[in-house]
């Protein structure tokens, strides 16, 4: 995989809606022993200039990752379409971590909703999708990052080549 | 660790997609979709590596990983903290994943895609369960090991290989609810397996062949592992993997010897387990169904169990089917076989008889019906031991280990399925009569068939 410059890249329209639409995330970075972790993000959003992400995690399923987050340590967000598999991954050398915005809750409601009903179409129990992202606002928090690179990862010989800006 | 990795074996189906996180040197993550993660034992898992990409690179250089799985019935989520140990290009956990990709790969359309270059072991050095809601299992699953009593139990009640292979697929069905089942063994050359026992098909297929390697069945004898495929696995389906096995193998003969093959055209979920005793690989035992995901890591550790026992009951069997000489004094005087004469053609090339123009065996079966009847028209004879068979020269019966009374049971049944004019009706441990119902006529061709 070849790293591309480090400038910050800026999403096009059909990434972005790649990564707000019904997809499967997950964000990992290092615990706090240095060791790589990861967690289900339970849904996500791309600032409208496309220059940043900020994914919500339920805190206490993501304890180690959050330390590590707040320790300075890099991260990655992979996300997939179940139904299409098409699938990124963005890199950043930080993160923010900080409690849900004003219009958040309501951004985690719609995430939850599309990807309940992807899962539906795909054949899975509603319960089942939901218990996956479930969570109530209070145990959420928003991690921001400005992605520095930007990966396919579409399963075949191309994945992990670098997208181009 | 208080929670086990035997724990959460139903995570490890490959139903729901898993994730991967490992780092580079440098400290850089990377996050990638996993078709599944593999259960190797209670303190390894494997995963697929297909490309050489940023999780292998980040493995060789920081073998520290982290694995999220998902129970696909009460959706419960659970982190592993893994250390990567070494990749395996080939041999039994190749071969497992390899088919199990195929059937994953097929179910989700990517089956031009997903291609196994190896197995990477990794060391489970930590399991958590995710804090979060789960639901309650759908409904409490029987366990297995009641059925696999029973049916052991029938197994150790037998007291003849024919009945031996028949109770294993009866009690397949009658305790497991497993209506597709069938018995193969390997042959004295050690390269084709040939079925001797099925249940569940229009037709029994007793006497086809596979050559080893060929489909799940042939890649289970070669490796000697058990394979389980949830999904229909083009490649790896037994009756495709056969017949194009056969193709390459060469041009078909002249005539036609080959017995059709029994299996579901569309089997979307398969169990091959090696069958193998202290004397070696016996052959397999193979179960299939036409529901997705219809056998579990339970059903492969019973029917592991079960065919360890099968081997074991199948050697002991088979060493005591010698029989003695039949007393000459009470042999029975031959009935004269009546009705119009029935040429049997019998080719020494391959050992494969025809009776009239229908082929019927071949290999060391078909040897052994040219003896008997090869003596029969000499003598008149109709009572024969095994072991008279086996000092035979001309039955070429390896030195080690042969199945002689599987050949026996198999030409016996090929015999009966094809409603054949000559018989072999079993008459005490190691012994046989045969039943000759219409007047022969032998003719030894000096060249195979083709």
């Amino acid at each position: 995989m070849t790293r591309t410059d480090s400038a910050p890249v800026p999403l096009d329209p059909a990434r972005i809606a790649l990564i707000e639409g019904p997809v499967s995330l997950f964000l990992a970075g290092r615990d706090g022993e240095g060791r790589p972790t990861l967690a289900r993000g339970s849904g996500c959003r791309v600032a409208p200039d496309g220059r940043s992400v900020t994914v919500y995690l339920v805190a206490g399923r993501a304890e180690g990752l959050l330390e590590g987050i707040r320790a300075g340590g890099a991260v990655a967000l992979v996300v997939n379409g179940p139904a299409t598999h098409e699938s990124i991954q963005l890199k950043a050398a930080g993160a923010e971590v900080g409690p849900l915005g004003p219009d958040d809750p309501a951004r985690v409601a719609d995430c939850r909703a599309a990807w309940i009903a992807e899962l539906g179409h795909m054949g899975y129990a509603e319960a089942f999708a939901a218990s996956l992202v479930e969570a109530g606002p209070d145990d959420l928090v928003a991690v921001t990052f400005t992605p520095k690179e930007a990966f396919s990862q579409s399963p075949g010989p191309g994945a992990g080549g670098p997208l181009g800006g | 660790m208080s929670l086990t990795l035997d724990a959460i074996r139903p995570c490890l189906e490959g139903t729901i997609p898993s994730a991967v996180a490992t780092c580079a040197p440098d400290g850089i993550p990377n996050v990638a979709f996993l078709s599944h993660v593999h259960y190797v034992d209670a303190r390894h898992v494997a995963l697929s590596y297909q490309f050489f990409n940023k999780t292998r690179r980040n493995v060789l250089a920081n073998p520290h990983a982290a694995v999220m799985v998902v129970d696909p019935d009460t959706a419960a989520q659970y982190r592993l903290a893994l250390r990567y140990l070494r990749t395996e290009t080939g041999g039994a956990l190749f071969e497992y994943m390899k088919a199990r990709l195929a059937g994953i790969a097929s179910h989700v359309g990517m089956a031009k895609v997903f291609r196994l270059e190896g197995a990477d072991v990794y060391e489970v050095l930590g399991l958590e369960r995710v804090p979060g809601p789960a639901l309650a299992p759908a409904e409490p699953r029987p366990g297995l090991l009641g059925p696999l009593r029973a049916c052991s139990r029938r197994l150790l009640a037998c007291t003849e290989l024919g009945e031996l292979l028949d109770e294993a697929l009866a009690g397949l069905e009658a305790h497991f609810g497993i209506r597709h089942a069938m018995l193969l063994l390997l042959d004295e050359t050690g390269e084709r397996l040939y079925t001797v026992a099925s249940r569940g098909y229009a037709a029994s297929g007793v006497g086809s062949e596979i050559p080893l390697g060929s489909g799940i069945v042939g890649v289970a004898a070669r490796e000697r592992t058990p394979i389980r495929i949830g999904h229909l696995a083009r490649e790896y389906l037994y009756l495709d993997a056969v017949r194009e096995g056969m193709r390459r193998a060469g041009p078909a003969p002249g005539l036609e010897t080959e017995i059709p093959l029994p299996g579901l055209r569309d089997a979307r979920s398969q169990l091959a387990v090696p069958v193998a005793g202290p004397g070696g690989l016996v052959g397999v035992l193979y179960v299939e169904s036409p529901r997705e995901m219809r056998f579990s890591h339970e059903h492969e550790d019973a029917l592991v169990t079960l065919a360890d026992t099968l081997a074991l009951a199948f050697e002991a069997l088979s060493r005591g089917a010698e029989g003695r000489p039949p007393p000459g004094a009470s042999r029975p005087a031959p009935r004269r076989a009546a009705g119009e004469p029935v040429t049997v053609r019998h080719y020494a090339a391959d050992d494969s008889v025809f009776l009239g123009c229908d082929y019927l065996i071949k290999g060391v079966a078909g040897a052994v019906l040219w003896a008997l009847l090869t003596e029969h028209a000499r003598s008149g004879r109709t009572e024969f031991t095994n072991r008279e068979l086996r000092l035979d020269p001309a039955i070429p019966l390896p030195d080690l280990c042969d199945n002689l009374e599987a050949r026996l049971i198999l030409l016996q049944r090929r015999l009966a399925e094809r409603g054949a004019c000559v018989r072999i009706e079993k008459t005490g441990r190691g012994r046989f009569h045969l039943r000759v119902e219409r007047p022969l006529e032998l003719v030894a061709m000096p060249a195979g068939p083709a």
